[in-house]
């Protein structure tokens, strides 16, 4: 008998970057953010350097689409300009203090890093 | 490390950080590292920095709030009443704990600046600017400036202070 194939518009999306990963690499301080973040963050929403490293931990990998109120996990694309990286894109509804945050990140294949270069109000 | 903005390398530099205060307008926090592109001057900031970077900009916020009259100022409990909350929800409210009613505080206790909490009650953000913008890039507008601080609009920030009497222009 035949083996059933998946369909693979049935597949859910997932992030190219370990979310795992990214959280380790974060905690651990091996991070670098967008020159813009801090002060978007602290003029959208009063938040601190810890608040935004607190906010990114809280980030989940589920697809966004299956229930935009509680998934973060938007879509993921590959890098224009860096081989090898893929950039995935989160947005998280209410994710800390009743604050909406729309943000992207990759994590950098030669030096191991990861990079939010976008972190603001969605 | 690449530039993920154009692929190029990024160099470590330490120079001032622009910063745009809702409370203080421009501020410049002093010897900020950060990763820029040499190709497309694209920027990227490590984490430690962040905080160096509020440090300052909390600093001065605070600063300018403490100065002014303290007539301005209300209770915890006049400011409650103001936005029809009760004491505790006043209290307890994340948009205030974050700051976005301004307040100094006098003996551990913390006064609201009266004007920021009208500002809040019809926004939800009582976060005002305390400072006057002055511009002097217009010459027809030139008069006696002797003994004032000028500051030009440039990409870096230059202050510099005329001696009294030196340049009047009538």
């Amino acid at each position: 008998m035949d083996e059933i194939q998946e369909d693979p518009r049935n597949k859910v999306p997932k992030p190219g970057n370990p979310l795992h990963e990214v959280k380790k690499l974060i905690s651990q301080g091996d991070w670098y953010l967008d020159y813009a973040a801090p002060q978007t963050a602290w003029n959208d929403f009063g938040w601190d350097d810890g608040d935004v490293k607190r906010c990114l931990l809280k980030l989940n990998d589920r697809y966004h689409a299956h229930d935009p109120e509680r998934n973060h996990f938007w879509k993921q694309e590959k890098h224009t300009d860096i081989p090898k990286a893929v950039m995935d894109y989160y947005k998280a509804r209410k994710i800390m203090e009743d604050q909406s945050v729309y943000t992207h990140l990759f994590i950098d294949p030669l030096a191991n890093k990861v990079v939010v270069n976008s972190f603001k109000k969605l | 490390m690449q530039c993920n903005n154009c692929g190029g390398t990024y160099i470590e530099i330490s120079d001032d950080y622009k910063f745009e205060s809702l409370i203080a307008g421009t501020l410049w926090a002093p010897d900020i590292h950060s990763l820029r592109c040499s190709r497309c001057t694209n920027r990227l900031l490590a984490p430690g920095e962040h905080k160096k970077i509020l440090d300052y900009v909390r600093d001065k916020e605070s600063e300018l709030i403490s100065q002014q009259p303290i007539s301005h100022f209300i209770s915890a409990g006049e400011a409650a009443s103001m936005l029809a909350m009760t004491k505790q929800a006043f209290s307890k409210n994340k948009k205030i704990i974050r700051g976005f009613i301004l307040f100094t505080v006098i003996d551990d206790r913390k006064y609201y600046l009266k004007k920021s909490v009208e500002q809040f009650k019809l926004t939800g953000d009582g976060r005002i600017c305390l400072v006057v913008k002055e511009e002097y890039s217009d010459p027809l507008s030139w008069g006696d400036y002797s003994g004032k601080i000028i500051k030009f609009r440039q990409k870096e920030p230059i202050e510099t202070t005329i001696p009294e009497g030196a340049f009047k222009y009538e």
